[in-house]
């Protein structure tokens, strides 16, 4: 078990992921209240017994925010990185299997391209030409939060398209895998079956990686008003109404959302880098994306 | 070296141009027509369509783009905001210095640490000094920089009067103070990079003093710090790459960091632009930014070939 | 940026650098409080903070009543209000002598005045400066306000008459904050940008445009041959623009502003007690807390959901616990403490939730619905955001889902002007009258009929007329009171109330106080 996780700090990681992710699942019954009831006579109370991390401006629970706020930082990163990861496997894939062909070529142009574009501009840019606000597709309404995952998705495509890729390249040159080929084989089904499994450890890495720094971008984008839209709470936005109480005092505004992301990050590069260690020694991975 | 170079530029033009016209072409694909911030409260379609035609926007987006495209080359012009009436150039170059001078002093500070705590950590490995290193490493990756912002104003600024609690004081107003105002919005930008930063030296660091060159350097009697300087021009190589990337992205955390500091420059600049609908002005400043980062992997590629040449092989 | 000299390890070039600065800081940091305050009191500069960043120093095109100040910084009118809320003279000598048909206004000009280029003001630039203002195709923004004027009739270099087509005793009122006196042909000399963007030369008043930084802040200088002698006492005028409230109070406490606006209501009570620095509000007549709503567009076009609405609003929690008493709710379009209020009509708008459910349950929403709301996302005048959230957690209980659209104030003024949004949580200022406010939103082709979904109400229309034509405030009191009831009646808005202007200002600050115009007036106010 140790092994698996690459020693203490993967295993601490992985309990430390295990819990938040059940916290934001279970949130509709482990939130002691309604994290959008307003109760002004209520209104920013000092942490204490029946609020346990106080209220807000608008009298509305902490401790709920905090956790519904899990909900929705983990929704966005998960999917942004579940985005990157389908688009970017199947890309690298692509280009590492038929090496040496003009597909190979086109698509390392087109991700270097990508590459050139620095992340959180980009992701604020966008969005923010966009407008912010729900926007509907099909009858079904989907929150600002959703433009900026689908947008961070697709920025992450390079990343993971690259290391599929540097795996692909060296599994596609396999013995093994010519003779499946010169059997006729159909080419989908060999990269599916043999090629693909040898590539994942690398992107699991990165994209547990992927998803701590999601969670901070989320958080940023949050802060500057263009990620998830109030009152629906989310780490960020809750740190954006707390710059206003800074200077009074209500210090409880401000530490509880920011220390939540801490220690999700945390968490999730811990696992991260445990599941480094152990599945990918020659990191071939960075911690670098944004 | 000079025909990476080449290659490296033409491709990074490419990239540009590329970049630029999906930013372009989304600009004039929303709905919302500046003319009707602008003229706002008395917009009537035929003033709508006046304006749209006095500014161009009423032509195909493709022949928009290549004016805008040879305004830019041959008259190094990037256009005017419709919001303010101003030029959006020199508006650029007057915010861009100081967020430069953040982003370049949080770079020196975050290469300079981490370069330093990783090689002394892979030097002292599994020692304590090691695991406080890459303690501090983790939570450096993980605490977003504005909540630090936010503690530290609260605890330096407002209880204690250490630091001013946001803006940045010019020069003109003593070179003291000046120092004074970025220490806070410096440390709070750098410390993510320093942590990445320093994870990937000592990873590296660990990498080259495993390998059999290092043994044989030793083995021939070279002083222990040259061996050192010889393991660290190779290890550097990732670094040096993952550093001119990071560069480029301080710029875009600079703009969380400018806000919660309350800083004019022009990563708030790209944020105001953006609230104000001003498309011309965040078209400017897009591009302004995208320039910066492939010019700052296009220095790290240098560099690294002029740290170790036979890398120019691989870095082509 | 990072040159390396070659062969050097990198690390101490660096280092060196790094190390005496971190040393330098760290010598400041012992003697920051001093150094700060020795920095702020540069003598003679007067910094003024203010949230929303400005669009227009054009006089004739200002949205904005906190920008304002530069606009009545550089142009002067003929005459103005004091910041008690009184009409006085500005550039005319007295009040205006008014014909007996009521038609015709006659101003003698001061001869002592010059414009910044040196030029004397005579009876032409008036003329010029209103007519220009009147004609439609200048779209002056408040431009319809004034098309009760016909034109200005000029008699010799100082006495002008201005002629109206109706009765129309109002429009002297708005002289001060929708238009400004220019010279005679300086609009086709200039261009229009100039005036917007840098109107040197072509104002009367007590500052003179110096520049303007873009989202850091505008500057004035004094005018040194101002007809006010004696005055301004400051040398330069910086209004800077801060939207975050905390950096707004911080910059107010560390010296880096001398005088805020909107201060956070929150905080007020609290910081105006704190040494060094003062506070003050003054209840405003203009000053319109508002929920507006398309009345045009489902699902405000139904009048019992409107009602509904009307009667599930908490106006009082909303001036207690939000604004902290800086506003005095009111259902109606008048203020509480005002002449011209009804509180029978007051009374019909009250909070009850039950009445607001019967009349939700004979709109054509009974089972309730939803309707995006406009928010500024910096305070415009007062921060709205927290009441917009009270609001929705209020309308919920209604089964009414409320989304919230943040944008920057600009973009929601616009929506608002245009008409194309369906409600807003907006603050608004207007002069501090009765007639403004319903005669832009409920008349034709005015200032503020898109608001309205351009909907005419007719009874508003006769009401007015008969307002302007009357001039005794005896007489005109019932007309008001059937007019309140009427609009209580119908809610084509759904009124909170209105806010007081507040500022905060430091001890340095002399002779200043919150003006009932909401707009900061400084021009003689003086800094040790």
């Amino acid at each position: 078990m140790r092994h698996l996780f690459g020693g203490v700090g993967g295993m601490i990681g992985a309990c430390m992921v295990l819990l938040i992710v059940a916290g934001s699942v279970l949130a509709p019954w482990i939130a002691p209240r309604d994290p959008l009831q307003v109760d002004m006579t209520a209104a920013l109370v000092e942490p204490g017994p029946g609020h346990w991390f106080g209220t807000d401006q608008a009298g509305r629970d902490v401790l709920s925010r905090v956790i519904w706020g899990a909900r929705t930082s983990l929704e966005v990163s998960l999917f942004a990185a579940v985005i990157g990861c389908v688009a970017g496997v199947a890309l690298g894939l692509l280009a590492g299997f038929f090496s040496g062909g003009w597909l190979e070529q086109l698509l390392m142009r087109v991700l270097d391209a990508m590459a050139a574009i620095p992340l959180l501009i980009w992701a604020i840019a966008l969005v923010g030409i966009l407008g912010v606000g729900p926007f509907s597709v099909a009858g079904i309404t989907f929150g600002n939060e959703v433009k900026l995952l689908i947008l961070l998705g697709v920025l992450y495509i390079p990343t993971l398209a690259r290391i599929t890729y540097a795996s692909a390249l060296a599994e596609a040159r396999n013995n093994y895998v010519a003779a499946r080929r010169l059997q006729g084989i159909g080419a989908l089904r060999i990269m599916l079956s043999d090629v693909l499994p040898n590539c994942l450890s690398p992107v699991i890495v990165q994209a547990t990686l992927l998803l701590a720094i999601g969670i901070i971008i989320e958080a940023s984008v949050s802060f500057v008003g263009l990620g998830v839209q109030p009152p629906s709470a989310s780490w960020g936005n809750m740190l954006a109404d707390a710059r206003n109480y800074l200077f009074s005092g209500e210090w409880w505004l401000s530490v509880f959302p920011g220390a939540a992301i801490s220690l999700s990050v945390v968490a999730f590069n811990l696992l991260g880098d445990g599941l480094r260690d152990a599945m990918d020694p020659r990191h071939r991975t960075s911690a670098l994306t944004a | 070296m000079l025909a990476l170079l080449a290659r490296r530029a033409g491709f990074s033009a490419l990239s540009l141009v590329l970049v630029t016209s999906c930013l372009f072409i989304l600009t004039r694909a929303i709905p919302d027509s500046p003319a009707r911030i602008v003229l706002g409260q008395d917009v009537s379609q035929v003033q709508l369509s006046q304006f749209e035609h006095d500014h161009g926007l009423d032509r195909p987006v493709v022949v928009q783009y290549a004016d805008w495209l040879e305004n830019l080359l041959v008259h190094g012009d990037l256009g005017r905001s419709f919001i303010t009436g101003r030029p959006v150039g020199p508006d650029i170059a007057s915010s861009l210095p100081v967020t430069l001078e953040l982003v370049v002093v949080a770079f020196v500070f975050s290469c300079v640490l981490s370069i330093l705590a990783g090689t002394l950590s892979a030097l002292l490995r599994d020692t304590a000094m090691d695991y406080g290193v890459r303690l501090i490493a983790v939570l450096g990756v993980s605490i977003p920089g504005f909540w630090l912002a936010l503690v530290l104003i609260m605890a330096l600024a407002v209880d204690r009067d250490w630091f001013p609690p946001g803006g940045v004081i010019p020069w003109s107003s003593g070179f003291t103070d000046h120092l004074n105002s970025i220490v806070l919005p410096t440390f709070c930008l750098a410390i993510f990079y320093m942590a990445v930063l320093s994870r990937m030296t000592r990873s590296s660091m660990l990498e080259v003093m495993g390998q059999d060159y290092i043994r044989t350097a030793r083995a021939t009697g070279l002083p222990g710090w040259r061996v050192l300087l010889y393991a660290l021009k190779n290890a550097l190589v990732p670094v040096v790459t993952v550093a001119g990337m990071s560069f480029g992205y301080m710029f875009g955390w600079a703009l969380v960091i400018e806000s919660v500091f309350n800083i004019n420059g022009l990563s708030r600049a790209l944020l105001t632009a953006i609230q104000q609908r001003d498309f011309v002005l965040v078209q400017g400043v897009v591009m302004v930014f995208t320039f910066i980062f492939i010019l700052a992997n296009l220095v790290a590629d240098v560099t690294n070939v002029w740290l170790n040449p036979r890398m120019a092989a691989l870095a082509a | 940026m990072t040159t390396q000299a070659p062969k050097e390890p990198p690390a101490m070039t660096h280092g060196l650098t790094r190390r005496s600065g971190m040393l330098a800081a760290a010598a400041s940091v012992l003697s920051s409080s001093w150094i700060r305050t020795a920095r702020a009191d540069e003598t003679g500069t007067l910094t003024v903070a203010l949230s929303t960043n400005p669009v227009t120093c054009d006089p004739i095109n200002m949205g904005s009543h906190d920008w304002e100040i530069i606009s009545e910084s550089i142009f002067e009118n003929l005459v103005e209000f004091d910041i008690e809320g009184n009409l006085k003279p500005q550039l005319a000598k007295t009040l205006p002598e008014i014909s007996a048909d009521a038609l015709v206004y006659t101003f003698d000009l001061r001869d002592d005045v010059l414009f910044h280029d040196g030029t004397p003001l005579t009876s032409e630039d008036v003329k010029y400066s209103l007519e220009y203002t009147i004609d439609p195709a200048n779209k002056a923004s408040r431009g319809p306000i004034f098309n009760r004027l016909s034109h200005v009739e000029t008699e010799g270099p100082h006495r002008l008459h201005v002629h109206l087509k109706v009765p129309f005793a109002p429009w002297t009122a708005f002289l001060t904050k929708f238009m400004g006196v220019f010279p005679k042909g300086s609009r086709e000399k200039y261009g229009p940008d100039y005036f917007r963007l840098s109107p040197k030369g072509v104002g009367t008043g007590p500052g003179m445009f110096e520049e303007w930084k873009p989202n850091d802040y505008i500057s004035l200088r004094r005018n040194p041959h101002y007809w006010r002698k004696g005055v301004p006492s400051w040398e330069r005028l910086v209004v800077k623009i801060i939207p975050e409230d905390a950096t707004r109070v911080a910059f107010l406490l560390g010296g880096q502003a001398d005088i805020i606006g909107a201060p956070p209501a929150r905080e007020f009570s609290r910081l105006k007690t704190r040494k060094g620095i003062q506070g003050a509000a003054i209840p405003t007549f203009g000053g319109w807390t508002v929920m507006f709503q398309n009345p045009s567009q489902p699902p405000f076009d139904d009048l019992q959901f409107r009602k509904a609405i009307q009667h599930a609003v908490d106006r009082k929690t909303i001036a207690e616990k939000i604004y902290f008493g800086l506003v005095e709710p009111s259902g109606i379009p008048a203020p509480a403490s005002s002449w011209w209020y009804d509180k029978e009509a007051d009374d019909m708008t009250a909070y009850n939730l039950d009445i607001a459910r019967q009349y939700l349950a004979k709109s054509r929403y009974p089972n309730g619905t939803e309707f995006d709301m406009e928010v500024s996302s910096e305070p415009y005048l007062l921060d709205s955001k927290d009441a917009a959230v009270f609001l929705q957690s209020e309308l919920a209980k209604l089964n009414i889902k409320v989304n919230l659209r943040m944008s920057s104030s600009q973009i929601v003024q616009t929506h608002v002007m245009g008409g194309t949004y369906q409600s807003a949580m907006a603050n608004f200022m207007s002069p501090g009258e009765a007639t403004y406010f319903l005669m832009a939103a409920f008349t034709a082709n005015s200032f503020m009929s898109k608001v309205n979904g351009s909907i005419e109400d007719p009874e508003v229309v006769a009401a007015l007329k008969i307002i302007f034509a009357e001039p005794d405030q005896a007489k005109q009191k019932p007309v008001y009171t059937k007019l309140m009831r009427h609009l209580a009646e119908t809610s084509y808005f759904t009124w909170i109330g209105y806010f007081a202007a507040a500022n905060l200002w430091r001890d340095r600050v002399k002779n200043f106080k919150p003006s009932r115009g909401l707009t900061i007036n400084v021009y003689d106010v003086s800094v040790t």
